[in-house]
């Protein structure tokens, strides 16, 4: 099966770490991971990345709350 | 119609306020009287005055020298105590001429009853000598010019009249006329019935007359007819006089005169009244309807967005009734801005003015309350300066709007632009108060925290207390005007235009990306919004080749050396950076969305969640559901994947012959009829429980309910925490990054 270095499986066990979703999500995800095949690397890389994106806003949208406290 | 009798008309509920029209017939008129009078006593001492005994010697030798130093007639009569000349009829006669002076300047609207009487009378005098001047003109285009001036006091004092005795005198003039009509035919229908009778009885008594002798009876009774003759005649001309008498003019002139009637007390009360009532700000009222049309709306409001609206106008064409309490409160709140402005003016004024204002009253100025600013301000003559001296043009150019404004709450329909001016003075009012109010709830929670402290130990707190009640008081007083101010504003706009707009105009500001990209597309949008951000900036023109003859006959382009960039300063000039017309675009938008997002969280913050830390428990629940769906989705597609391979199928039938459970619904309900199920060879019933509880054990996943995938864990901030602020944080974020996520360039393409 051809892979991609950033759909391997240390990469993905990497980014699945990285990301802020709990414990059982995490653990659930790298449980699949070994027999995923590319396409479903590649939807949960895709969906990893969403996450990192909402993490981001997470933070932004947090910001601006603590702003409005004068934190 | 004989004299005295009254109309027995049905009275109508007259309409509050009167038309600017009215108001300036009557402030002209009364104008017009005070000078009458002046120029009435003026006359009596000046015309003559060597001859008249009444004026001591010592008083004509005055008169001749001011006479002959040219002086006009009403510096003479001030210059000789004219009125105290004049006696107890000249004192009269000064107070009605100060009375009259002070009701053509003060608000008509304000008055009682009993004060509008007192000026209903002085027009009625007034309309008295016009009719005299009419009567006695003889050039026609004086008569004319006198007819309008009748015909316009006509109409202000019917109105005046109208809302006096609680009629509508326009209705009252119908019947008038209707009666006047009958009457006179009547009259006419009387005197020709008594003509006849007259011809009759004359041709009667001639014959009686023609005879040569006559017996003593026969004598008798020519006699009598001569005499009934002369009654019938004598009816004739009575009829006629009472025919020439009878006309609508003169009605409706008793019917003034009626109204009118004040007894000593209520006219003494009445001229009290006008006297201590203060005239209002700003220009008369012939100057506020000039100054009205360039009523100014500033860019940044959001009422802008309704200012060249035609369905706006067009609705509000047809706007003729506001009720009186919104056009009070709206009168109130515009007169606060004036005073705003006055004191604004006065702490610049006193500024410039401290050591002399300190000198000259004792009052440090940066001492005192806004009240006693304005007071010393003006006891130092300082507001002379405010309509004086160019430098203070945009104080008094601001009142003078406010001004115009507030007239324009007096007319009957009250006019878009008005509305407009009236609503953008709310909404920056608005913002003002707000900033007051954060201010105030700043030193409430300090005030909170010391008093907090104060009470645990010994000291007394009496004075903190103090402090702590009255920014407590304060903040109430700017939370009441507030919700006045908003209330106002939705009511200026529901009666004008059926609903309440102040959603949709504050919505429109805040959701214009859109139109704010567009407009930072060019110069003059940018620059706009520079302005709006307080920043200031350079433009370094582009740098063209030179270019050569044959190119320039050719109309070939100059070839761009250096490209045109901006350098934009903060507000302390410190650089912020260089720009090309794109980047600058590209950071006046961020910044515009920076700024839109904050003010706005902030907003729905403080108007929506219970409490700032709340609303951020809220948002991360939010986030963590939304990355949870993103799972769950992930799974869900897995699982599906898994299902329908052959694998999946055996391990199902392995399931579901060792439990052996119906679950053709939950597979109809998570799965779908049309999945690959549907060719599914063992016993489905079994099957599906079998999916649930190992999707459960494998994934878990709960597919028990009516919609695959939808677990919920019980989460100890739901919905406690969120409550009904889900689906405001939904839109938040949606509003604030919803586009983001879907643009084309954040999409993750393999």
């Amino acid at each position: 099966m051809p892979t991609l270095s950033i759909i391997n499986d240390e990469s993905l066990k990497g980014f699945i770490q990285s990301v802020g979703i709990d414990e059982k999500d995490k653990n659930f995800l790298l449980s699949k991971l070994p027999e995923m095949d590319f396409d479903e690397r590649k939807a949960l890389f895709e969906t990893l990345v969403k996450i990192q994106i909402l993490d981001r806003e997470e933070e932004k949208a947090l910001a601006v709350v603590d702003e409005y406290l004068g934190k | 119609m004989p004299n005295g009798e009254k109309l027995n008309i049905k009275t109508e509920k007259i309409k509050e306020g009167f038309s600017v029209e009215t108001k300036k017939t009557i402030s002209s008129t009364l104008t017009e009287f005070k000078t009458g009078i002046e120029r009435e006593a003026g006359q009596k001492l000046l015309t003559d005055y060597e001859k008249n005994n009444d004026i001591p010697q010592g008083t004509k030798e005055k008169i001749s020298q001011l006479k002959k130093e040219k002086k006009d007639d009403g510096t003479i009569f001030k210059k000789i105590d004219g009125w105290g000349l004049l006696g107890e009829e000249g004192k009269r006669n000064e107070r009605i001429a100060q009375v009259s002076e002070m009701a053509s300047k003060i608000d008509i609207d304000k008055l009682s009853p009993q004060a509008k009487k007192l000026i209903l009378g002085n027009l009625n005098s007034e309309a008295k000598y016009l009719n005299l001047l009419h009567k006695e003109a003889k050039d026609a285009e004086k008569k004319r010019e006198l007819e309008s001036r009748i015909n316009s006091l006509k109409e202000a004092r019917k109105e005046l009249a109208g809302n006096i005795a609680g009629e509508d005198f326009k209705k009252t003039e119908e019947e008038i006329t209707k009666k006047v009509t009958d009457e006179k035919r009547g009259l006419e229908e009387e005197i020709s019935a008594k003509k006849i009778s007259i011809t009759n009885k004359e041709k009667e008594f001639r014959e009686m007359a023609k005879k040569p002798k006559r017996t003593g009876d026969e004598e008798v009774k020519l006699a009598k007819m001569r005499n009934e003759l002369e009654n019938l005649r004598e009816n004739v001309r009575k009829n006629k006089d009472k025919l020439d008498q009878t006309n609508v003019s003169t009605v409706l002139e008793e019917k003034f005169q009626e109204i009118e009637v004040l007894s000593e007390k209520d006219l003494k009360e009445a001229e009290d009244e006008i006297l201590k009532k203060r005239p209002p700000e700003g220009p008369p009222l012939e100057e506020k309807e000039k100054k009205f049309q360039p009523v100014k709306v500033e860019q940044e409001s959001p009422w802008v967005a309704f200012r060249d609206d035609e369905e706006f106008l067009g609705k509000w064409a047809r706007v003729t009734e506001v009720s009186s309490d919104t056009r009070n409160t709206t009168d109130v709140f515009l007169k606060k801005g004036i005073e705003d402005v006055k004191f604004d003016f006065a702490s610049v004024w006193a500024k410039k003015h401290k050591t002399e204002i300190k000198d000259k009253t004792g009052f440090d100025p940066e001492k005192v309350d806004k009240k006693t600013l304005t007071g010393i301000v003006e006891a130092m003559k300082g507001f002379k300066e405010l309509k004086e001296n160019s430098d203070y043009a945009k104080y008094s150019e601001k009142i003078d709007d406010l001004a115009a404004l507030r007239a324009g709450w007096t007319t009957e329909g009250v006019r878009h632009n008005v509305a407009i001016g009236t609503l953008n003075e709310f909404h920056y009012r608005e913002e003002k108060l707000n900033k007051q109010l954060e201010g105030r709830e700043e030193e409430l929670k300090a005030a909170r925290k010391k008093l907090a402290e104060l009470r645990k130990g010994s000291a007394s707190y009496d004075g903190m207390k103090e402090v702590y009640d009255k920014a407590t008081k304060d903040a109430r007083d700017l939370q009441a005007e507030l919700k006045s101010l908003s209330s106002v504003m939705k009511e200026i706009t529901t009666a004008t235009t059926g609903r309440d707009l102040t959603k949709e105009a504050y919505n429109s500001q805040m959701l214009t990306m859109e139109d704010m990209a567009k407009n930072l597309g060019t110069d003059s949008g940018r620059e706009s919004y520079m302005r709006k951000l307080g920043l200031s900036w350079e433009v370094t023109p582009a740098k063209l080749a030179k270019q050569s003859m044959f190119d320039r006959i050719r109309g070939k382009e100059p070839r761009i050396v250096r490209e045109k960039t901006t350098t934009i300063y903060d507000k302390d000039s410190n650089e912020v950076g260089v720009y090309k017309d794109d980047d600058l675009e590209k950071f006046l938008f961020e910044k515009f969305r920076d700024d839109i997002t904050g003010e706005f969280i902030g907003a729905e913050m403080k108007e929506i969640a219970t409490s700032p830390e709340k609303a951020k428990e809220g948002i991360k629940e939010l986030y963590r559901t939304m990355k949870k769906d993103l799972v769950r989705d992930f799974a869900e597609n897995k699982l599906k994947k898994e299902l329908k391979g052959p694998k999946a199928l055996e391990r199902i039938r392995e399931l579901s012959k060792e439990k052996g459970i119906n679950c053709r619904d939950a597979i109809d309900a998570t799965l779908g009829r049309e999945t690959a199920y549907k060719d599914l060879t063992c016993n489905l019933e079994n099957d599906a429980e079998a999916i649930i509880k190992d999707t459960k054990r494998i994934w878990g996943v709960d597919i028990s309910r009516d919609r695959f995938g939808e677990y919920v864990e019980a989460n100890p901030l739901t919905p406690e925490v969120i409550k009904g602020n889900m689906s405001w944080l939904v839109y938040l974020i949606k509003m604030i990054f919803g586009t983001f996520l879907t643009s084309e360039k954040n999409k993750i393409n393999f």
